[in-house]
Formats: C-alpha cells, sequence, structure tokens
C-alpha cells in the first residue's frame, strides 16, 4: 500500500534569507538577493552580479556549531546549515527516533581552490611532482578532499542516518530529483522518512570560467540587480547564485505517531531526458513537457487541476520560450494554459544550479500552504515568446489546491515535481 | 530462494571497455588464467616514478572508442565517455537488437561516476602557463588567458558536471526516460542498480540502462591517493595487487567501464532476450566509521540481505569479494567474511588483482564476472593470493575451480565510508 508523503520541515540558505521565513517574506515582497559581485581579486572577470549568501550573517546565524567550523566546501557548510534547520522546523531533535531515514542530495561541480592549482606550479607549468611534493598544503576544505558526496556523507554521518545516502549530479535538476526520489522511496515504503534537497557554490573561479565560456551567465550591464529577467524580451542569461535548501519528507504514518501538522503533500515526480543537445534545451520544450506529463500521471493529477507552476524559468534566452511551449503542450485542455499562474523565484533568488530547485519547491510548498503566488520580478518587457501569466512584479493570492515545481539541466535532464494543499 | 520483490529483474545486456580488453570474454580470458591488466602508468602530462602500474584502457581500444562518439558530440567527451558509449553498444546489442522496440519515453538511464572523472588541472593548463609568476599566480592574467585566448577547455562546465555520461548516452542512443546520475565514488554503483531496479519495478521504465563508468587518472585524484597510503609500490611488477594476502602492500588503480541491460523478467522472456543474470537484493549503507576498519554494521547489512532473499550463507556458492589489496581495507573484509562465511563451503574469489581498483565501474564487473562464473561453473582464482589473510576462509587460489553455483554475492567497500552487497541469482533456478 503505498504511503502519502508529506513535508514537515523544511530549511534553506540562500541570499534571500537563511531560514524559510525570511526567504518567503522576501520572495513576496519582490525583494532580490541580486548583487554586484566580483572573484576575490580579479576586478575584470565578465561576469558581474551574482546572488551569494552573505558570509557575515550565515557565521552569525550557524557561527556556533562546532560541526560547522571544519575544513570543508561552501555548499556542505550551507547543506549542512540547512538540515540543521529543516530538522528544528520538524520538531526532529533525533532522527532515528523516525525509522529507517535516508538522505538524497543533488549537487554540482566540486569546488576546487584555485590556490591548490599554485602547488602544482613551476615556471615550466604545472608538475606534477611539483604537486607531490606540497601535497601536504592542499586545501582540506575543498575540492579533492571534499568528494561530490561530502555532504551527502557527512548529513548521514553526523545524524547516523541508516537508509539510503544518494548524490545526484542531473546538473540544475539535481535537488529536484533528490526530493523526487525521496518521495519516491517514501512512498513504495522502502524508508519511513528522507532528508532530500540540494545544495551548490559555484562562485568560484574555475567554475565560473567553465559557466561563463558555455555563455550560460549574464554580462550585460543593462539592467544592474534587475539583470534576472525570465519570460522578458530583454533577457540575456541566468545569475549564478549559492546555497542550499533541504527538506524533511515523512510518510503519513510517521507524521501521523509524531502529530505534526504538514506544510504541504508531494503527490507525483515525473523525470525525462531531452536526448537533444547538451547545451541547449529542445526548442519546443518536449523533454520538459514529458517530465511534467510524468510527474502528473504519476500524481493521478488531471492538468487542469494544477493551477501554479514554479517555473525553472532562468533568464536565458533559450530555456524561458521553451519552458513556455511545454507549459502550453501539457495544459492545452480547455487552454488551461491561460488560467495558469506561472512564477520564477530564479528572478529574485538568482540561479542556485544543482540546488536550484530546493528552495524553489520550498516556495511551492508555501504557496499551496498560504495561497500565495511569489511574483516574477524584473518582467518589464514580456517577450511574445513568452505568453502566459507570470505573476509578473507583484505577488497574488489565490488558493493553489496543486502547483508544478519545474528544474531544467544542462544535457537536456528534467525534473518536476507536483505539490498538493495538505488535507487530512 | 525469493528476491527482495515478486518480479525478478535480470540483466539483459553486458557491455565493458576494461584495461583488460573489450566484452565480457577477455575479462574472464585475463581472470581465468590470472594475468593482470595493469601497465606502466602513462598520461599525457604526467611524469613519476611513484606510480609505477595503472589499470589503463588499451590505446588501440581507446582509438575504437573515441571514433563511435558523433563527431559533434566529441568535444564534450572525455575518453572515459568514449569509453561508456562503446560499452553501451556492446550491452545494448548484446541484450539483442528488439531492445529498440522500447519506446524512448520508456527507455531509463542511470549512470555512475565518480569525482575523479571531473575536469582536471590540466583543463586550465595554458592559462596557469601564462599566469604563473614565481610562486603566485597572477588571476587576472589566467582569467583573460581562459576567457579570452582559449587558455582553458570550453566545455570545461559540462565535462564538470559530472552528468555528461548521462546526457550524451541519452542523445546517442535515444533514452527519454527516467534517469537519474550518481556521484559517488564506487559507491554510485548501487544506488543507481537500485534506483533501476526500482523503477522497473514500479513501472517507470520497460527497459533500463545501468552505467559505470571513471578514471583515476587525474593529478589531484592520484596525489590524494597516495598521500593516503593506499597505492602499492608495485615491487612485483603488475602482479602486485595481492588481494587477501598477508604480504598486500596497497592497490593498483585503474579505469573503464561497464554497461548493463536491465528489464523485468517476464518484460525480457516476451521479447525473447536470455536473462544473464538476476539482481536479488542489493544493500547499500554507510558506514560510522572508516570504510577501512571492520564494523559489524556490514555483517548485519549482509545478514538482512540474505534474511530478506531467504537464503542461508550456506547456499552461496561464490563470493565476488572486493579485495582492494590495501592492508586495512582487506582485513576489515577479512574480518566481514569470517563473521559470515568462516568454514561454510562458500568460495571467495576476487577480480581486483587483475582489473585494480575501477571506481564507478568495479562493482558492475564484478557482478558481470558473478555472471560468467555462473555460465561456465567455473571459479577463478584470487590471481596473487599465495598467503591468506584467513584459514578460515575458502579463498580460491592456484587453479580455475570447477563449481556449479545458483547464489552468489558481490561485496564493496568503497574509498568514501559505503559498503554494499549485491545478492545474484543463476537465471533458471
Amino acid at each position: 500500500m503505498p504511503s502519502r508523503v508529506f513535508v514537515t520541515g523544511m530549511g534553506v540558505v540562500c541570499g534571500l534569507g537563511l531560514d524559510w521565513p525570511t526567504l518567503w517574506s522576501n520572495l513576496l515582497a519582490g525583494r532580490s538577493a541580486i548583487r554586484p559581485w566580483q572573484l576575490p581579486g580579479i576586478t575584470d572577470f565578465p561576469v558581474r552580479y551574482a546572488a551569494p549568501v552573505d558570509d557575515h550573517d550565515f557565521a552569525k546565524r550557524f557561527g556556533d556549531l562546532p560541526h560547522l567550523k571544519q575544513p570543508m566546501e561552501r555548499r556542505v557548510r550551507f547543506g549542512l546549515a540547512a538540515t540543521l534547520d529543516a530538522l528544528a522546523d520538524a520538531g526532529v531533535k533525533n532522527v532515528s527516533t523516525l525509522g529507517t531515514v535516508g538522505v538524497a542530495v543533488g549537487s554540482g561541480v566540486p569546488e576546487r581552490d584555485p590556490d591548490d592549482f599554485l602547488l602544482a606550479l613551476t615556471a615550466q607549468g604545472p608538475r606534477w611532482d611539483e604537486l607531490f611534493r606540497n601535497k601536504a598544503h592542499l586545501n582540506p576544505g575543498t575540492g579533492l578532499t571534499c568528494g561530490n558526496d561530502a555532504l551527502a556523507m557527512r548529513i548521514a554521518a553526523h545524524h547516523c542516518l541508516k537508509g539510503p545516502v544518494l548524490n545526484i549530479s542531473t546538473a540544475c535538476a539535481g535537488a529536484t530529483h533528490a526530493i523526487g526520489l525521496g518521495f519516491r522511496m517514501i512512498r513504495r515504503n522502502e524508508v519511513s522518512a528522507m532528508l532530500v534537497g540540494g545544495a551548490d557554490s559555484v562562485l568560484n573561479l574555475p567554475t565560473m570560467v567553465g559557466l561563463h565560456l558555455l555563455g550560460a551567465p549574464s554580462i550585460s550591464d543593462q539592467f544592474g540587480d534587475r539583470l534576472c529577467r525570465p519570460f522578458d524580451k530583454d533577457r540575456s542569461g541566468f545569475v549564478a547564485a549559492e546555497g542550499a535548501g533541504m527538506l524533511l519528507l515523512e510518510s503519513e504514518q510517521c507524521a501521523q505517531a509524531r502529530g505534526v501538522t504538514p506544510y504541504a503533500e508531494i503527490v507525483g515526480f515525473g523525470s525525462s531526458m531531452d536526448a537533444y543537445r547538451i547545451t541547449a534545451p529542445h526548442p519546443s520544450g518536449t523533454g520538459a513537457a514529458l517530465s511534467m506529463q510524468r510527474a502528473l500521471s504519476d500524481a493521478h493529477v488531471e492538468p487542469t487541476a494544477v493551477t501554479c507552476i514554479n517555473a525553472h524559468g532562468t533568464s536565458t534566452p533559450l530555456n524561458d520560450p521553451a519552458e513556455t511551449l511545454a507549459i502550453k503542450t501539457i495544459f492545452a485542455t480547455d487552454q488551461h494554459y491561460q488560467r495558469l499562474m506561472v512564477t520564477a523565484n530564479k528572478s529574485m533568488l538568482g540561479h542556485l544550479i544543482a540546488a536550484a530547485g530546493a528552495p524553489e519547491c520550498i516556495a511551492t510548498v508555501l504557496s499551496v500552504r498560504e495561497g500565495k503566488i511569489p511574483p516574477t520580478i524584473n518582467l518589464e518587457n514580456p517577450d511574445p515568446a513568452c505568453d502566459l501569466d507570470y505573476v509578473p512584479n507583484t505577488a497574488r493570492q489565490k488558493m493553489v489546491p496543486v502547483a508544478l515545481s519545474n528544474s531544467f539541466g544542462f544535457g537536456g535532464l528534467n525534473a518536476t515535481l507536483v505539490v498538493r494543499r495538505y488535507e487530512n | 530462494m525469493r528476491t527482495e520483490n515478486q518480479e525478478n529483474i535480470v540483466v539483459t545486456g553486458i557491455g565493458m571497455v576494461l584495461p583488460t580488453g573489450r566484452g565480457l570474454n577477455a575479462l574472464w580470458s585475463a581472470w581465468s588464467t590470472g594475468q593482470p591488466a595493469f601497465f606502466p602508468y602513462r598520461h599525457e602530462r604526467i611524469r613519476t616514478q611513484k606510480i609505477p602500474f595503472f589499470g589503463h584502457i588499451p590505446e588501440a581500444l581507446l582509438a575504437e572508442a573515441r571514433q563511435i562518439i558523433p563527431h559533434k558530440l566529441r568535444r564534450f567527451s572525455p575518453d572515459y565517455t568514449a569509453c561508456t558509449a562503446l560499452a553501451v553498444r556492446d550491452a545494448l546489442e548484446n541484450a539483442g537488437s528488439n531492445w529498440s522496440d522500447v519506446a524512448e519515453e520508456r527507455r531509463g538511464l542511470y549512470t555512475c561516476q565518480s569525482d575523479s572523472t571531473s575536469a582536471d588541472i590540466f583543463s586550465f593548463v595554458r592559462a596557469l602557463e601564462v599566469a604563473y609568476q614565481t610562486n603566485r599566480i597572477d588571476f587576472k592574467k589566467f582569467t583573460q588567458e581562459s576567457l579570452h585566448r582559449r587558455g582553458s577547455d570550453p566545455f570545461l562546465a559540462i565535462k564538470n558536471l559530472s552528468n555528461n555520461v548521462l546526457a550524451l548516452l541519452s542523445l546517442i542512443y535515444r533514452f527519454r526516460g527516467d534517469c537519474g546520475a550518481y556521484v559517488q565514488d564506487e559507491s554510485a554503483t548501487l544506488p543507481a542498480l537500485q534506483r533501476a531496479c526500482f523503477s522497473l519495478r514500479h513501472d517507470y521504465s520497460d527497459i533500463a540502462l545501468v552505467v559505470g563508468a571513471g578514471t583515476y587518472n587525474e593529478a589531484m585524484v592520484l596525489t590524494e591517493h597516495y598521500k593516503l597510503g593506499h597505492l602499492s609500490p608495485c615491487h612485483a611488477g603488475p602482479h602486485s595487487l595481492r588481494s587477501f594476502d598477508c604480504e598486500r602492500d596497497g592497490t593498483v588503480l585503474a579505469e573503464g567501464a561497464v554497461a548493463f541491460v536491465l528489464e523485468r523478467e517476464s518484460s525480457a522472456k516476451r521479447r525473447g532476450a536470455k536473462p544473464q543474470i538476476i539482481i536479488g537484493g542489493i544493500v547499500n549503507t554507510p558506514l560510522d566509521q572508516r570504510a577501512s576498519m571492520y564494523s559489524p554494521q556490514t555483517g548485519e547489512a549482509v545478514r538482512s540481505l540474505l534474511a530478506k532473499t531467504g537464503v542461508q550463507p550456506d547456499d552461496c556458492g561464490v563470493i565476488c569479494a572486493d579485495g582492494k589489496g590495501t592492508a586495512q581495507h582487506d582485513a576489515a573484509e577479512t574480518a566481514l567474511l569470517e563473521s559470515l562465511f568462516a568454514e561454510t563451503s562458500v568460495s571467495v574469489t576476487s577480480l581486483r588483482p587483475i582489473l585494480g581498483v575501477l571506481n564507478a565501474a568495479g562493482p558492475l564487473a564484478d557482478i558481470a564476472g558473478v555472471s560468467a562464473m555462473f555460465h561456465k561453473e567455473a571459479i577463478p582464482p584470487i590471481a596473487t593470493l599465495r598467503h591468506p589473510t584467513s584459514a578460515r576462509i575458502d579463498f580460491v587460489q592456484g587453479a580455475v575451480r570447477q563449481k556449479s553455483c545458483t547464489v552468489g554475492i558481490t561485496l564493496h567497500t568503497s574509498f568514501n565510508g559505503f559498503f554494499g552487497a549485491l545478492l545474484l541469482v543463476r537465471p533458471g533456478v
């Protein structure tokens, strides 16, 4: 007998807040975390805006926690903090009391300290023997010594988890895949609860060089901190961000036994691949459409029951019209797409890359719980190819019984969650 | 015996590109004759005496693999990706041509890689060379060189995202269904297999491709393993990885790709495909302590796997153990084997002395090895074993042993602190 799956705790660390109430109030107010930014010591890097986590605020909020003081990547630190917050939010002091609990995390590119390169360098260029000679000086907090699954492993170790430990790397769809897999495992009674979400930080030299070489982040200086403009005619690329979002998912039995009132219910998950191009989505959005269709089918939800979509909405020239077409395809019956509210949180959060789906899922959960939809800000000059109701610039209040949250990644990897308002 | 769920999940296609060559026959030939596939270490830019041997894919095979990547996709494809694509082609052919009747949307793809496959220091080499000044990097110059003069690999981000195997394979072989990319060192493989089985059992897919790939041939990764004392100095040349031997002195790292086609047994039978092995059950658990120390948790995990599937320890014909060859890992694994299989008739062998540590492809190679043992009714020896770590375990030494087995177990302990075990069943039992 499949179990219902509830969201009972949420934690977030991002430029827009270090807990979900702050994130939510900022999203509803249309505030942006995007600000002028530069790589340390490099004044002429073409990417000039980002949405970083404020280190001072983070240290003030989480600095006393001893296990966050160890050497680790930024994303791991953010993820551990978000996990602690999610558990505290759920009122869980000892995870083992929940039964078999696992963790699934979406993560992206390992962080590598540029100074580590120096250890290999000689006047003749990088040399292996030089690296050997200097191996003791490799930064213990980044890259090599922190595997890509470091966050998942640390969460499992810190909370003595006995369930599955998954690190998923499906680019910008990573966190949504992680949440979806956790949902599936609980629904099929493999586990009683899962810590799910994502963490990422791309705001370092090697990764930003790589992303810029692909032409993905915007380098426009036309709009200042209003640079991230999903579905706007003048959009020119994403704005990179960093952070983490973690959710505690529990089976109905587990949540009931604790007597908690869930925030919302996850009822469906779909994933798909475009099989089109490595660096571009299918222009018709066929992969994205398939992902949404599979999620709705998984949830046994008719498209007409959906009122809101938390879009991937990256503000890139290619994603936004493709996602619009995909939505039109799936919600074609009675032109239901005309009645949908489609919001793009990235206009305020920036793009958390592999972690993006986590705070966006949290926002989706809060939309169905509170009947409020955050706006897509900076939508000033609508693109004719993007002709849906994107909740421009001002939040809206409306009942949201069922909502989708979309994430689409490089390589044509797509994932969609279906979130339903909790009803006992 | 019963599998964890009622519907059996079977492997119907196997493909591999390994240091032993292409395909299961090449692996079997090396394994049964005790010929390690380790070669003097090579790298385009690294010169070192500290890594004497490595499990390299033979050059000719690499060249063959590169050819099957469509030209327009080659710029995104490091060598290990090309090897993966070749392994997948072989696995799909092995599964029978009518696999392609399955709709693209019903084809699931689950890949596993390790971090070591991410872009390495040499992706930046030109920019670094230009930007180097005595004891410091001029990052301004580095940035200019990287961004404007192609001083860095332009597809760095794609290669570095660690999911490029998933993306490339979906394009080349038209897989558009359920998917996942797991990046967890060697321990990525079992979650990928678990999710593929889950997807098939719960009707999210009709066919599932599970692919493990990667290489340890990356400067910083090798440095770290050397620093941790994992690597054998290889005084005995290619015969230096001595799994479960009292005189073992470390492991040999390697590279490779293995691909499996998985199906529900009923679907496989309907389309006339031949099941090669049944995935009976999987456990995968993080360890409370370092992977190189014996943990009672590992014993509990295997016991729970046996209990779930109704198998008694004596029912197991063969264990394909990990046997990394490091002092600590093999001591811990020996203690595990003694706790479960001491004084039983269970035979224990290992592929590591032949293949080395393959990261994400390793556990799939072990499963393929068990499949071959079932089929050939024979167990190859642990090639380099002379002085076993335990007299209470039936380690297979010397010649190939003739033995018909119906149930086998593979054991996996990864460097990053996971333990996993798979229970495998011979089809038709």
